[in-house]
């Protein structure tokens, strides 16, 4: 177990791009509906509920490679008392290798869900926006630093990669018992309308100085995908590469299409442990009109750049300005960009929960998950250690502590009120990232409004979460 | 309602909450003043770039010092040649025939009078001889490109006039070039000219009494009676022959004695003129003059006074000129070819490895040629574009040997970079050299004001570039790769912006064996140095 556990601090230390769309917290906490976009297979505890339209799900989550500002501080310098200096040479330990950012934003239009017998009917249309940037360290490292000194003969890599993704998501879910109800299993399949989105399909750029001459040597391999649901950016003549959507009616006027299926299940091991997981987000989006590409013209062309060829200078261009401005040239001819037009497929961004819960006392519950995000063929994982509590049948409330991003200070915290049918709810997955700029690398929350009808009066032991 | 544990439950997450935030709000308030304190921005990137890369060939590296008069050999063995070229004008600057104008006469007579008045026609035949009038030259025979005729008949003879002029030693297409008119009466004097263009036509000038430089017309007159107009014995008919704008393609014959170039030279050996110090020696230097002559005439020349010139030494006289100079003259059957020769002085004929081991500057001279000396009597050929020229160099093969023999020049200079980057705090210089050539290099670049005041160096000691790799006949098999970094401090860099000449010298050394004996070594064309420079740049940009 303790093995188990160093691993998963090692892997999600490593996890610099693990912006998905987790719910860490949200993830056992039984008493919002809103736990079946983490696992389809969940059953909430009320009857049937209806999210208030437009303001069921407001679902923020915003990260970001934890940049600790005491290194930022340390590169201020102080030649008089009452003056500081900033120093960015000294900055490149602010920056790690792969330097991430992400911003999501999924809002619900409609959601809801009824109990048919044993099963569980749920529905919704959701709008989901999601940007992330992956800036190399080297790039910052490069800038601040240079390319000499310790850094000659290093290979940087400048493989900036921007992505976003805007679609509408329209799903249906079901949810059953089985085997005496000790088993849950759920699907939810997703059609997917896609609005836009700028992918970085390879972003490979390598600089290298060689330390003998200080030869510079460039490789390129670039390609971007673009599409624009709102604007057809495959018109040469159109200049408005970026639009947004000028109505609702926008969000499903889009030729641009896919499918999503979500699968989960949840197990009764005994009266006090069950497990669970689920696999969301299997699927892609198609684009296909309004696209448009750009990629190099040379992949992978090597280029060389060793100095102004004396006799040139001499003999032809007659100066060193002249002589560089040449080299310039050739060089912007070979790391150029073509454009092209064609079709491209995005997929939505794979993820998977494996979770537990140990019921500690009556209505308080301990729970353990390890969440995976698959981008660009690589596993960005998360780990969570929470704290569930029912404390009657208008509070409950719930803490966690998440490994994620590279960073150990994620402290959750999330809660549902009840006030009849209306319950408020609101859940984070870093609390610190609300207040503290100086460690914070996750700002995550989702609150909503939703009317549940039907809900158990009872806490019953054993059947609460 | 909450029951007792519930509600430490409750209290345990508002508390953790409130304890989060106090926290928190603390650090921003603390962060946000250190951020608010900082006035400027300081930037000191450590910049590497490669500014130039060459393969330099000999003839590149010595063009640096002005010596740009390196040839190869069939064997591909790099020689410096210093040369001197003299090229006579063309023949027909030397040699022109003027235009010519020859008048002559003839009388009726009582026999033609008789004739004419009796039979009512009268035909005389007249032969005449006419010279070429052209100072200093004898002319055989020879061909016109250019020659315009005209030939004038004047006469106050009352009746009608036939004439046919033939020119028995003029040919023109291989015929005998004549010319013919008839002009009759009308009432006034006769007046009648006539032009040709003789271009082409070869003129024989040797069948009259005095064996060159005159041609023959036979004249043929025929009268015929007009009316009772009177006919008087004394009637004459005069003639005018022109041959104007005349220029030869080729004669045949003697001509004048004319000099061709009379004239004191000098050729300046820069390789040693630009040396400051150290020695020189090579195995088989050579002087040489190769004469080129397409004159079918005899050319005596001769070369006196040859001196080389030393500052150090003084003057020294380089001997095993031959007498006389092998200066060649196409035969007639040889004509419209150059013809070549030359002489060499070398180790087996001269002093003059010994001389140029002694590194002069240069070498002077007195040189003179003459065409037809006095005295000479062949008969000989002289074509329009004959020329005769003289090709005099010094050449020193780089087979040799060089110790701390050192080369020096100097240039402008001014250093400045970008105003806006405040301090350059060093800049380092990465020289990398792959050496192909057969000598150890040394390199120093001197800064210094106009008035030659020394401000800095920019090499310590020297820039050592090691020799390429050589074999035992003293060729390089392998370059051998040198890298050196050269460190211009802040400091160093201020000094150097006050400089503004730059004296850059070169030292080579051929290598030394363990006995202390240089061994020759020989510079081929296909030797190549490469060598690349980097700079690698400390910046220290300030914004405000």
């Amino acid at each position: 177990m303790r093995k188990i556990f160093v691993y998963l601090i090692l892997t999600s230390a490593a996890s610099l791009n693990a912006l998905g769309q987790q719910n860490m917290t949200l993830y056992h906490m039984t008493t919002s509906p809103q736990q079946l976009y983490a696992n389809p297979s969940f059953i909430p505890d009320a009857e049937w509920f209806i999210g208030i339209p437009g303001a069921s799900s407001h679902h923020y989550n915003m990260a970001f490679t934890r940049l600790d500002i005491n290194d930022f501080l340390n590169a201020v310098e102080k030649p008089a008392p009452d003056s500081s200096v900033l120093n960015v040479s000294k900055l490149t330990n602010l920056f790690g290798e792969n330097n991430y950012m992400g911003l999501q934003y999924n809002l619900d239009l409609i959601h809801f869900g009824l109990k048919v017998k044993n099963s569980y009917i749920t529905g919704n249309i959701s709008v989901h926006n999601n940007f992330q940037m992956n800036v190399p360290g080297d790039l910052f490292k490069f800038l601040f630093e240079g390319n000499g000194g310790k850094n000659l003969g290093e290979e940087f890599d400048f493989g900036l990669g921007i992505d976003f993704l805007e679609y509408t998501e329209i799903g249906i879910g079901y949810a059953t018992r089985l085997l005496d109800d000790r088993l849950m299993i759920g699907a939810r399949g997703k059609f997917i309308k896609g609005l836009a989105a700028l992918e970085t399909q390879r972003n490979d750029i390598s600089f290298y100085t060689d330390p003998n001459d200080f030869t510079l040597k460039v490789r390129s391999d670039l390609r971007f995908n673009m599409a624009n649901s709102y604007t057809d950016i495959s018109d040469p003549n159109n200049n408005d590469d970026w639009k947004t959507p000028g109505s609702a009616a926008d969000l499903f006027r889009t030729n641009n299409t896919g499918w999503g299926l979500d699968l989960g299940a949840k197990m009764k091991v005994n009266s006090r442990i069950e497990i669970s997981g689920a696999i969301n987000n299997l699927g892609w989006i198609n684009w296909n009109k309004h696209t448009k590409n750009y990629f190099s013209a040379n992949p992978g062309a090597y280029i060389e750049y060793d100095g102004v060829d004396y006799k040139e200078i001499f003999d032809t261009t007659g100066s060193f300005k002249e002589a560089f401005e040449q080299v310039g040239d050739s060089l912007k001819k070979q790391l150029a960009l073509d454009s092209s037009y064609a079709g491209f497929q995005t997929d939505l961004r794979p993820e998977f929960y494996i979770g537990g819960t140990l019921e500690v006392i009556e209505n308080h519950r301990a729970g353990i998950l390890f969440y995976g995000s698959l981008y660009q063929h690589k596993l960005y994982p998360a780990f969570t250690l929470s704290w569930n509590s029912k404390l009657n049948n208008v509070v409950a409330l719930s803490a966690s502590y998440t490994l994620i991003h590279g960073t150990y200070t994620n402290i959750g915290l999330g809660f549902t009120l009840n006030g009849g049918p209306v319950q408020f709810y609101f859940v984070s997955d870093n609390l610190f990232g609300a207040f503290d700029v100086r460690s914070s690398s996750v700002v995550n929350f989702r609150t909503g409004l939703n009317l549940t009808f039907g809900r158990k009066k009872e806490v019953e032991p054993g059947n609460v979460f | 309602m909450l029951n007792q544990r519930n509600a430490r439950f409750l209290f345990f997450f508002v508390g953790f909450f409130v304890f989060i935030s106090a926290g928190c709000v603390r650090d921003l308030i603390d962060t946000a003043d250190e951020l608010g304190d900082i006035k400027s921005v300081k930037w000191n990137p450590v910049l590497a770039i490669p500014l130039v890369k060459t393969e330099l060939t000999p003839d590149d590296l010595l063009k640096q010092y002005n010596i740009d008069v390196v040839r190869t050999d069939d064997e591909d063995l790099l020689h410096f040649i210093y040369e001197s070229k003299f090229i006579s004008v063309q023949a027909d600057e030397i040699f022109s025939i003027p235009d010519q104008n020859n008048n002559f006469s003839f009388i009726l007579g009582p026999i033609g009078a008789t004739a004419l008045q009796n039979s009512g026609s009268y035909t005389a035949t007249i032969p005449i001889t006419i010279d070429f009038t052209i100072a200093d030259i004898e002319i055989d025979s020879m061909i016109l490109k250019t020659c315009d005729q005209i030939l004038q008949m004047t006469s106050s003879i009352q009746h009608d006039i036939a004439v046919v002029a033939r020119f028995p030693d003029i040919f023109r297409n291989g015929t005998p070039y004549s010319i013919s008119f008839n002009s009759p009466y009308s009432g006034s004097a006769h007046n009648v000219a006539r032009n040709a263009s003789l271009a082409g036509a070869k003129f024989i000038c040797t069948n009259g009494p005095q064996g060159y430089n005159q041609i023959r017309i036979n004249l043929d007159l025929t009268f015929t009676k007009r009316g009772s107009n009177p006919i008087n014995s004394t009637d004459m008919v005069a003639f005018t022959n022109q041959f104007n704008n005349n220029q030869f393609r080729v004669f045949w014959g003697l001509g004048k004695t004319s000099t061709l170039f009379q004239t004191n030279d000098s050729i300046e050996i820069t390789i040693f003129s630009n040396r400051t110090q150290g020695s020189f020696s090579v195995v088989n230097p050579r002087f040489v003059v190769k004469f080129a002559n397409s004159f079918g005439a005899k050319i005596n020349g001769d070369i006196n006074n040859l001196y080389t010139w030393n500052p150090q030494i003084g003057d020294e006289v380089l001997t095993g000129i031959p007498s006389p100079l092998p200066i060649p003259s196409p035969t007639n059957a040889q004509m419209g070819m150059i013809l070549y020769d030359s002489f060499v002085l070398d180790n087996n004929n001269s002093n003059i490895t010994s001389v140029i081991n002694n590194l002069p500057h240069g070498v002077y001279y007195d040189f003179n040629a003459i065409i037809n000396p006095p005295g000479n009597s062949n008969r000989n050929f002289v074509l329009d574009t004959s020329r005769f020229e003289t090709d005099v160099y010094v050449d020193i093969p780089l087979n040799g040997t060089a110790s701390d023999f050192v080369l020096e020049r100097i240039q402008d200079f001014e250093l400045d970079i970008d105003s806006t980057i405040d301090k350059v705090e060093y800049a380092l210089f990465r020289i990398n050299v792959d050496n192909g050539f057969p000598v150890d290099l040394g390199f120093q670049l001197y800064f210094e004001k106009d008035d030659g005041t020394l401000i800095d160096t920019m090499f310590e000691d020297q820039l050592t570039i090691e020799s390429g790799e050589l074999d035992a006949n003293g060729k390089v098999i392998r370059a051998v790769n040198t890298i050196e970094d050269v460190k211009v401090t802040n400091e160093k860099y201020e000094r150097l912006k006050t400089a503004t000449k730059m004296r850059v010298r070169a030292r080579l050394d051929t290598r030394t064996d363990g006995g202390g004996n240089q061994d020759p070594v020989k510079f081929y064309s296909e030797y190549r140095m490469g060598l690349k420079i980097g700079v690698q740049t400390k910046l220290s940009i300030i914004s405000n």
